[in-house]
């Protein structure tokens, strides 16, 4: 255990020497968390929608649209003033109502409402939600106009009964749910999913470089010299690989911690989180046995590591989260450790899971590890014991 | 380290080992006592290297066995390692680590604790004559301040078999010196000691018993005194010359009372019957294959005139 321990400490000892890999494990991970981060995750406000137009019918259709709380209104004096605020993009879209809009919904009249589209998305997904707030405040002036040319009686009466049988009615409550138990409110590109991306990514990558150290290990002819001490090749194979093991839960913890206490992310069970890491690490240190063991020099093995790293990142959800990706890609992500890890991630941060509820994706993670750990062990002892 | 001389240490009988057609290493059998060193002297690719693998346990043998301090060694097994100590041919230290992390880490590989492997480290050091400098890293050492830790890592579990390979190879006159008085010293305290070198000098300078190895096979073995003694009193002549060195090496075999003849990249090497009363005959075939002569040495007996009437090659072919 003694030796096993060694080769690993020294393993790591040669990785924190070297400046650069100080600025990847240490700096990077987190530079990129509050990159994208910033970027997707801090947005939270509503769009802002500006709202020209006087009235009770105005007043009432900007309560109810605050009240669904997908946009934050701004009222305006004119449809000029709306307009300035569109083209300069300080609000995503503007609505100007007439000002005679009640007088002329009860009256049975139609009235017109000018919606400004701004450039972009924002404008497109919030137009239905406005429309929908002025449509639905309409109807009981619009009622209201109707039963007017039906009887004798007062218009304020007639409004006043209709107003009261609308606020008698039954809410509709609508339960908005996503396939698989999500929270739809949890914003996929949040900053919680951001960081498992990047703590995921970050530390396959960094301890697949760890597949340079074992190549000039071997290049240094310190291998070869290691085997002719009474060491096992076993000890020497299980310390290879402790080491890499070492740098990427290193990795993992650091990004789990820093994160937490910087950008307030949630990993959710804490100690289920931690186990997940460790699989998934030796997940990685098995990968870079491997490199290390089949690549004959730094060159290739650098090739290697930025493409499989960044593939197998980039296809398991580490650069953009599963829940965006189609069925089909979804399908093809279970190839790779990370789409496996990163499930078992969302399953402890967003749905409160405990480690029994990710014993499938730590099984699969762990047949991984072994698969990659055994096919290292068997081509370094090959390596190391031939002339 | 308790040694009592003359106790056989290793044993290593009927070693073969191939690689494809290449037989690299042939029916090798040789002995080592305590406090002897054991010299492999041989060209390069003659097969040193393979068979010192194969006594410290890093190759497998093909058929023969070897035996360290009564271990069966084998590459499945560490038993008997403790009792080796290799200085491979080929430098095998971290760069990126000081000569103190070096030793510490193979301290920890040989399975010594820290507190026996503390004062230990600080023994090699000096003797290695790194102590000043243990701090830094070895990338930025000379080559042979390198080639002193590298014997230094090989020492440091004070192993009762060292084995070097070929350790002075590119390493300046005075770093050698220091490497082979360190043997020296090493086996006049007991330490059996298996040198490999193709420097004829370093063999007859160290060695008790040489073992002359050409192609895979040892083809003769004995102190210096009997290997010299079995080609009677030839003496050896080494002409400079340029031109056509091979052409003219040929125009000397068959001339009266040379018995061997090899050729260099830049001298003729000739093995004679009275090499001084020989000589004008010698000069005048060479003068009339057109070379120029630069210097001449004519020496008695050595192990380089054994390897030449041995094997009709120069050792540094």
């Amino acid at each position: 255990m003694t030796k096993v321990l060694s080769i690993a400490s020294f393993n790591l000892l040669r990785m924190f020497r070297e400046r650069a890999n100080l600025f990847f494990v240490l700096v990077f991970p987190l530079l990129i968390v509050f990159v994208i981060g910033s970027q997707f995750a801090d947005d939270d406000d509503a769009p802002d929608v500006a709202v020209a137009g006087t009235g009770a019918f105005v007043d009432r259709s900007v309560e109810r649209l605050e009240d669904t709380g997908a946009a934050s209104v701004q009222r305006v004096d004119s449809s000029a003033e709306l307009r300035d605020l569109v083209e300069d993009r300080d609000v995503v879209l503007g609505v100007a109502v007439p000002d005679d809009a009640e007088d002329a919904l009860r009256g049975g009249a139609g009235v017109e409402l000018t919606v400004m589209l701004g450039p972009g998305d924002g404008s497109t997904q919030v137009e239905g939600v406005v429309m929908r707030a002025f449509e639905a405040e309409a109807v009981a002036a619009d009622v209201t106009g109707y039963l007017l040319t039906l009887t004798d009686a007062a218009a304020d009466d007639i409004g006043e009964v209709v107003e009261r049988t609308v606020a008698a009615g039954a809410p509709v409550e609508i339960n908005r749910v996503l396939a698989g138990g999500a929270d739809p409110d949890d914003e996929p590109l949040g900053i919680d999913q951001v960081a498992i991306g990047i703590l995921l990514l970050m530390t396959f990558l960094n301890a697949l470089t760890g597949a340079s150290a074992l190549i000039q290990s071997r290049q240094y002819g310190v291998s070869r010299r290691m085997v002719a001490t009474p060491t096992s090749l076993r000890l020497i194979v299980v310390g290879e690989g402790a080491g890499r093991w070492g740098v990427g839960m290193f990795q993992a913890v650091y990004i789990m911690a820093t994160t937490a206490v910087l950008f307030g992310v949630s990993w959710g069970n804490i100690p289920a989180a931690v186990v997940l890491l460790a699989v998934f690490a030796a997940v990685a240190a098995g990968a870079a046995m491997l490199v290390g063991a089949v690549m004959h020099n730094d060159e290739q093995a650098a090739g290697i590591t930025v493409m499989v790293g960044l593939g197998l990142g980039a296809l398991g959800g580490s650069m953009l989260p599963l829940d965006l990706f189609s069925g089909t890609m979804r399908t093809v992500a279970n190839i790779t450790p990370h789409a496996w890890a990163n499930e078992a991630f969302v399953e402890l941060s967003r749905r409160g899971g405990t480690l029994v509820d990710i014993l499938p994706q730590l099984g699969v993670l762990a047949a991984f590890a072994v698969v990659l750990m055994s096919l290292a062990a068997w081509r370094l002892r090959l390596t190391l014991t031939r002339p | 380290m308790t040694v009592i001389p003359g106790t056989r240490l290793a044993e290593a009988s009927g070693l073969h080992k191939t690689f494809g057609d290449i037989h690299a290493v042939n029916d090798v059998s040789l002995h080592i006592d305590a406090g002897e060193t054991y010299g492999l002297l041989g060209p390069n690719g003659a097969g040193k290297t393979t068979t010192i693998s194969i006594l410290a346990g890093l190759l497998e043998a093909d058929e023969g066995t070897v035996m360290v301090a009564g271990e069966r060694i084998r590459p499945r097994s560490t038993r008997g390692r403790a009792a080796i100590g290799l200085v491979p041919q080929d430098l095998a230290i971290y760069p990126d680590l000081t000569a103190e992390e070096n030793l510490k880490f193979f301290a920890a590989l040989y399975g010594m604790s820290r507190r026996d492997s503390a004062p230990r480290i600080a023994e090699v050091l000096d003797v290695i004559g790194l102590t000043d400098r243990r701090k830094d890293r070895t990338s930025k050492y000379s080559g042979g301040m390198k080639r002193r830790l590298n014997i230094g890592i090989g020492l440091l579990h004070s192993p009762r078999l060292l084995i070097l390979d070929e350790p002075t190879v590119g390493v300046d006159p005075q770093s050698r010196n220091a490497i082979l008085e360190s043997v020296e010293t090493l086996s006049g305290e007991g330490m059996a000691v298996l040198y490999t070198t193709h420097y004829m000098e370093e063999a007859e300078r160290l060695c008790d018993r040489i073992g002359i190895i050409d192609s895979g096979r040892v083809i003769a073995e004995g102190t210096r005194a009997e290997l010299t003694a079995s080609i009677g009193e030839q003496e050896r002549i080494r002409i400079e010359v340029t031109g056509q060195v091979a052409d003219a090496a040929s125009r000397l075999r068959g001339l009266d009372g040379v018995t061997d003849v090899a050729a260099e990249d830049d001298a003729v090497v000739v093995l004679a019957d009275d090499g001084s009363a020989r000589l004008s005959a010698i000069i005048e075939r060479l003068a009339g294959a057109g070379a120029q002569i630069g210097s001449i040495d004519l020496a008695r007996p050595d192990l380089e005139a054994v390897f030449l009437h041995l094997t009709g090659k120069a050792l540094r072919e």
